[in-house]
C-alpha cells in the first residue's frame, strides 16, 4: 500500500472535474436547465463525488514516507489533468450542444 | 457482504451531510466576501482537511471502526470538494489572473496540508 500510487482518488477527482464542466455549461450558457440542476448535479454530485481532504492526506503521506516529489508532482498533475478535464467537459458540450438547431 | 452495505449507507448519509454543509458554508462566506475570489472553496477544503486528519489519527488509535467510512470519506469527502476547485482555478485563468490562480492553488495545497496535519496532531 505504500508503495501504491493514489489512483482512485485521482480517478474521482478527474471524471468529476469533466462532469463540473458539462454542468457548468449546461447550466449557464446553454437554454438553462432546472434551477435545481446546478444544486443537485453541480454541488452535490461533482462536488460530493470529487475529495479535496483524500488529495491532502495522500500527498502528507507521500510526503512523511519521503517520497516528496511524487508527493508534489501528486498534487500537479490532479490540478493540471483536473483542470483540463473541466475545460474539456466544457468544450465537448458545447460543440455537442451547437450542433443542435 | 452486508458489512459493505452498512459502510455504503454510512458513506451516504455523512455525505449527504458534508455536502450539505458545503453548500451551507460557500454561501455564507460569499455573503462575507466578493465573488472575485473562491474562499469559500478554500474554507470547505481546509476545515475538511483537518477533519480527515483528525478522523484517521483517532480511528487509529482505536476509536471505532464505523467512523471512518461516517465522517472521514462521508463528511470529509463531501465537504471537500475538487471539482469546484477546478472550476475556480479555470475562471481565475479565464480571467487571465495567473497570480491568482497559482496563488489558489498552491494556497490551497500548502493550507490543506497544514490542516491535515493539525487535524492528526489534535486527535493524538
Amino acid at each position: 500500500m505504500p508503495d501504491a500510487l493514489p489512483w482512485g482518488t485521482f480517478g474521482v477527482n478527474v471524471v468529476g472535474s469533466v462532469a463540473l464542466g458539462v454542468i457548468m455549461v449546461l447550466v449557464l450558457e446553454v437554454r438553462p436547465l432546472s434551477r435545481l440542476a446546478r444544486p443537485f448535479w453541480g454541488v452535490g454530485v461533482c462536488g460530493g463525488f470529487t475529495t479535496f481532504s483524500a488529495l491532502q492526506f495522500e500527498v502528507y503521506e507521500l510526503y512523511s514516507l519521503g517520497r516528496v516529489g511524487v508527493a508534489l508532482g501528486y498534487f500537479v498533475a490532479s490540478v493540471t489533468v483536473g483542470v483540463l478535464a473541466l475545460v474539456l467537459g466544457m468544450v465537448v458540450t458545447r460543440g455537442v450542444v451547437g450542433e443542435r438547431p | 457482504m452486508s458489512e459493505l452495505w452498512l459502510n455504503g449507507l454510512l458513506v451516504a448519509l455523512g455525505g449527504a451531510t458534508g455536502a450539505s454543509l458545503r453548500f451551507l458554508i460557500d454561501g455564507w462566506v460569499r455573503q462575507l466576501v466578493a465573488d472575485r475570489f473562491p474562499l469559500g472553496t478554500v474554507v470547505v477544503n481546509v476545515v475538511g482537511s483537518a477533519a480527515l486528519g483528525l478522523v484517521l489519527r483517532v480511528v487509529d488509535a482505536g476509536a471505532p471502526a464505523w467512523i471512518m467510512p461516517l465522517v472521514g470519506t462521508g463528511v470529509c469527502g463531501a465537504l471537500t470538494t475538487f471539482s469546484t476547485f477546478s472550476y475556480d482555478t479555470v475562471l481565475l485563468l479565464e480571467r487571465r489572473a495567473w497570480v491568482g490562480a497559482l496563488s489558489y492553488a498552491l494556497g490551497s495545497l500548502l493550507l490543506g496540508v497544514f490542516a491535515f496535519w493539525v487535524g492528526a496532531v489534535l486527535g493524538a
